[in-house]
């Protein structure tokens, strides 16, 4: 994986949870929000000052498209959808933290 | 990858409207929370309230996905470069003084380095100019000989260490026909010339294969310098017939401008069809040069070797009593005695105007520093805002690029400018090799170095500013001294200091070797004096009679003509450096091939010495009756009396000459006269034999009563009269001398420009920083006042700290012009390399310098009124 702050493995992670919720249908930036809350429990709270730049940062990576449409109320919003290259960095992605986590759970068992 | 360059030009042109979007969309977000925070029941305004705040920073998502897009970068820079352009604009008498004295430096040394350039990178213009290679032929003497035609035919064929090998033979004609009769050098070439050096004609076509044969068309191509003086560059030329000492030539092609070999020729023409018979099948008659093309892989001792072998191999039959020569391979580039001449002059001129660039630079880091210093409250303003050093330091190197830029657009239009003026005082035209020009490569180089230099002095000034206290600066807002700033400024000035000592130091040795070659007795007596060269084609006088008649005719017109006092004739005009030289034994003395002496042999006539003012020291002068063809008298000069007869008469003794051009019976020794410096004013002259015969191509040295300027139309119009198909060439006597002094005198002329610019700059450098210290200590020098100091004690004080900083500069330059001077010593005569007469005098140079400029600060430091400084807040 190589040298990572902290700050680099929590954006990483960011990063993984926005693919994995682009995973079947596109997305605006709120219903990400609510979306992650909702899915891991409320356990997890993305706050939007750091979801917006990580989200410009992965279309900037060319990982995931944006394209304006309509909310539900009918509201102008920038839905954001998976490309097929967002599409393999989530599994890579998604691997690789499985490897890192499972890692970490063993060292803690093991003392 | 193309995705990423095309989000990235999107972010670039789109900002406006990127930024638009953002800001709606992250409105979208914010109004959906403010809906939730509403549904639980909060008020308006704490709906508002708690959803910008649960955001988590607004304004720096914002920011942060605008950095996100990945032209942050670009567009960072456009806003410094935007800033830096109104900060300069602000300030125009600071700018401009930065953009000139940058420009100076520029601009000299584009001049120098596409000088420079020339000579050093790109002297042969042809393909696989590395791999070319000469092929000459030396006696056991260490004479070099050419080779012959024969041998040629024989080593062109499967040749192991050439791919391929030309002829060739330089050969001087008078060009007859329209115009005036004129002198021409040009070279007779074999078929494999041109394709060798890769020369296609730029007009005409080039020569053809039966061209190249005995008794083919008499066919030439011209050079493109030729063609222009000549023919004023008509198109049309093909075709048109040339005479060439009285045969005539068809003009098939002309050359373009970068085809040069050799250095000068005005033609090439078939050797074949221009050649003697005889001298095509003559295995003795060495006279061609061989050039080829090495082999891949071979290098100059390889080939060298297997020449030697080849050469034995295939050794044609020569008649007995030939030198034994073995076969040499030189480089090219080794045999062009132009490049290599000018090579260190050059060199040194390069690190001149290099050291000018440098104390340029140092000014200019100096200028910076001090308007650093000024700005200091628009730093630590920015700095307290948050903005990073890195970011201040990016944006003064900036201001500090644009000024480099400015600075190098106005020094290359000052080079193009020089260049002209330049070219029209043709005495600086570097002889021999093309024309000096400002192209792509020396312009990129320019604006690289101008790049490197910008950054050097940026640097200092950029990273120390704003290092002062901030909290200090802001609350007395007085510009505190940084003593950081102080100390760069102090050594930038010891630096500049030391580089113009090193120049100055050069020049001044220049200048002595200048003097001390012009001091020298050349031998003869130049004033009033005349050398009208003057030459025959081989076919209008063949025989010595009728040759001797021409000359005896010339010189009895001349000698009518009002103002002439003497006229005398000479072969190897003295002090321009050559002659052929002869082997000689002295009757008495036996000697063996390898031990026999030599010396340079002049053919003269017998008023040559009256003439052109040698003395005679012991004997008598030639009589106009033993003018011959086959001479039995000579008379030898001091240097060869004192060489082979210190102790004995040379008077009387006999010396035998070897060679077949010279006579053959022994010759008598009838006079002595004094030396000549026939090679050149710094050289030793050496033992010379004159000889009352005649050549083909004689100088006639005219002596006047008054300025021998004024006979030139009177000597042409006699000679002309005489004989319409000579060439005649002429110059006076003084003209000679001053031409062989032509490299001190006008690098010592450059030099010394360029020297007084660097003092300029230092004095300007060393004004302007104790023009700062002064400034900085007014509250201190106002303090000393109220104390009780006198007005001479400041003026001490501050002239003191110049003088100071300048010795420390003059003891680093002398230091480096000690080290420099090894490289400086070839070009210098009767003076060392480390003169301590020199170093002196420009030690005491700089000192006074350094007081001058330190004065006018240093008065404005005794005039500080005591209180005024006190109460300066």
């Amino acid at each position: 994986m190589g040298k990572k702050k902290k700050t680099d493995i929590l954006q990483g992670m960011l990063d993984l949870l926005i693919l994995r919720v682009l995973r079947h249908s596109p997305l605006n930036g709120w219903d990400m929000m609510q979306r992650i809350q909702l899915a891991s429990g409320d356990v997890l709270r993305v706050i939007p000052g750091s979801l917006y730049p990580a989200l410009h940062k992965l279309e900037a990576r060319g990982l995931i498209v944006a394209e304006w449409g309509a909310s539900e109320k009918n509201r102008r919003a920038k839905f954001y959808r998976l490309t097929p290259a967002g599409r393999k960095q989530l599994e890579a992605e998604r691997e690789t933290w499985e490897r890192f986590s499972g890692a970490v759970a063993a060292i803690l068992r093991d003392a | 990858m193309l995705g990423r360059l095309k989000r990235r030009l999107r972010a670039l042109v789109y900002k406006g409207e990127m930024d638009r979007e953002l800001d709606e969309e992250l409105r979208y977000h914010l109004e959906r929370q403010i809906e939730q925070n509403l549904q639980g029941g909060m008020s308006l305004k704490e709906a508002r309230d708690e959803a910008i705040k649960s955001f988590g920073g607004l304004e720096q998502a914002k920011e942060r996905s605008r950095d996100a897009r990945g032209v942050r970068w670009m567009e960072d820079i456009w806003q410094d470069l935007r800033y830096g352009v109104r900060m300069l604009l602000k300030k125009p008498g600071f700018t401009s003084i930065a953009v000139i004295t940058f420009a100076l430096g520029i601009g000299v040394n584009t001049v120098v380095f596409s000088g420079a350039y020339l000579l050093l990178f790109q002297p042969l213009p042809y393909p696989n100019s590395e791999r070319l290679a000469v092929i000459s032929q030396t006696s056991r003497q260490g004479i070099e000989f050419g080779v012959s035609y024969p041998d040629f035919t024989v080593w062109k064929e499967q040749n192991p260490a050439f791919e391929r090998v030309a002829a060739t033979r330089a050969v001087s004609v008078n060009l007859t026909g329209s115009g005036p009769v004129k002198r021409v050098t040009g070279s007779y070439v074999s078929a494999e010339f041109f394709p060798l050096l890769g020369g296609r004609p730029q007009i005409g076509r080039p020569f053809l294969a039966e061209e190249f044969r005995a008794g083919g068309e008499k066919v030439v191509i011209l050079s493109h310098g030729f063609w222009q003086d000549r023919f004023e560059a008509d198109a049309g030329v093909a075709g048109r017939t040339l005479e060439f000492d009285g045969q005539s030539y068809t003009i098939v092609g002309v050359m373009p401008p970068s085809f040069l070999y050799p250095f000068r020729a005005a033609f090439w023409t078939p050797l074949e069809a221009s050649e003697q018979a005889q001298t095509l099948h003559d295995a003795t008659a060495n006279n061609y040069e061989i050039i080829g093309a090495l082999r891949q892989g071979v290098g100059v001792d390889h080939a060298a070797t297997e020449m030697a072998s080849l050469a034995q191999r295939t050794a044609l039959r020569k008649p007995a009593g030939q030198p034994e020569l073995t076969v040499k391979v030189t480089r090219l580039y080794d045999t062009m005695p132009g490049l290599t001449k000018y090579r260190t002059p050059i060199l040194a001129l390069q690190f001149a105007v290099l050291f000018v660039l440098l104390i340029a630079s140092v000014n200019l880091s100096n200028l910076l520093l001090a308007r650093n210093s000024v700005r200091h409250q628009e730093f630590t303003i920015r700095l307290a805002m948050g903005a990073s050093r890195w970011r201040l330091v990016r944006q003064l190197l900036a201001e500090s690029l644009l000024l480099g830029l400015l600075g190098s657009l106005l020094g290359i239009l000052l080079a193009v400018w020089g260049m002209g003026v330049v070219r029209a005082t043709s005495d600086l035209r570097l002889p021999g090799v093309g024309e000096i020009e400002i192209n792509a490569p020396i312009l990129l180089i320019t604006l690289l170095i101008s790049l490197l230099a910008s950054l050097a002095f940026g640097l200092g000034p950029a990273l120390t500013a704003g290092r002062q206290n901030l909290i200090e600066c802001l609350k007395t807002g007085v510009t505190v001294a940084d003593p950081r700033q102080r100390r760069l400024s102090g050594i930038l000035v010891a630096a500049e200091v030391a580089l113009a000592v090193a120049l100055l130091t050069g020049t001044g040795l220049m200048i002595r070797t200048f003097l001390n070659l012009t001091r020298e007795d050349p031998g003869f007596k130049p004033e009033r004096a005349l050398a009208v060269s003057l030459a025959l084609p081989q076919s209008r006088r063949p025989d010595y009679e009728s040759l001797a008649a021409y000359f005896d005719e010339a010189i009895r017109r001349l000698r009518a003509l009002p103002g002439v006092e003497s006229v005398g004739g000479v072969t190897y005009l003295p002090l321009v450096g050559y002659n052929p030289g002869v082997n000689f034994t002295i009757d008495g003395r036996a000697s063996t091939p390898e031990t026999m002496p030599r010396a340079d042999v002049q053919p003269i006539t017998p008023d040559y010495f009256q003439a052109i003012g040698i003395p005679l020291l012991r004997g008598r002068q030639f009589t106009d009756a033993e003018m011959n063809p086959h001479p039995n008298a000579a008379i030898i000069n001091h240097a060869f009396a004192k060489k082979f007869w210190l102790n004995e008469d040379p008077l009387g003794k006999h010396i035998l000459l070897q060679g077949d051009k010279f006579p053959r019976a022994p010759l008598v020794v009838v006079g002595v006269v004094g030396d000549v410096k026939q090679f050149g004013l710094h050289t030793e002259p050496r033992p010379e034999i004159y000889l009352p015969m005649r050549s083909h191509s004689m100088t006639l040295i005219v002596r006047t009563g008054g300025d021998p300027a004024q006979l030139f139309a009177a000597l042409r119009d006699t000679v002309e009269g005489l004989d319409g198909q000579a060439a005649i060439n002429m110059k006076t006597l003084e003209q000679v001398v001053s031409r062989s002094t032509w490299t001190p005198r006008n690098l010592s002329l450059l030099l010394g420009m360029l020297g007084v610019v660097a003092l300029l700059l230092a004095a300007m450098g060393i004004y302007g920083v104790i023009s700062y210290v002064v400034a900085q200590r007014t509250r201190e020098m106002g303090i000393r006042l109220a104390l009780g100091a006198q007005r001479r004690d400041i003026l001490r004080l501050i002239l003191g700290q110049g003088l100071a900083l300048t010795l420390i500069g003059v003891a680093v330059g002398l230091t480096l012009s000690y080290a420099l001077s090894r490289f400086l010593s070839s070009l210098l005569y009767g003076v060392s390399a480390s003169d301590p007469a020199t170093f002196v005098a420009i030690t005491l140079l700089l000192a006074g310098v350094a007081l001058t400029a330190s004065y006018l600060p240093a008065r404005r430091a005794t005039k500080v009124d005591p209180l005024v400084a006190l109460r300066y807040e």
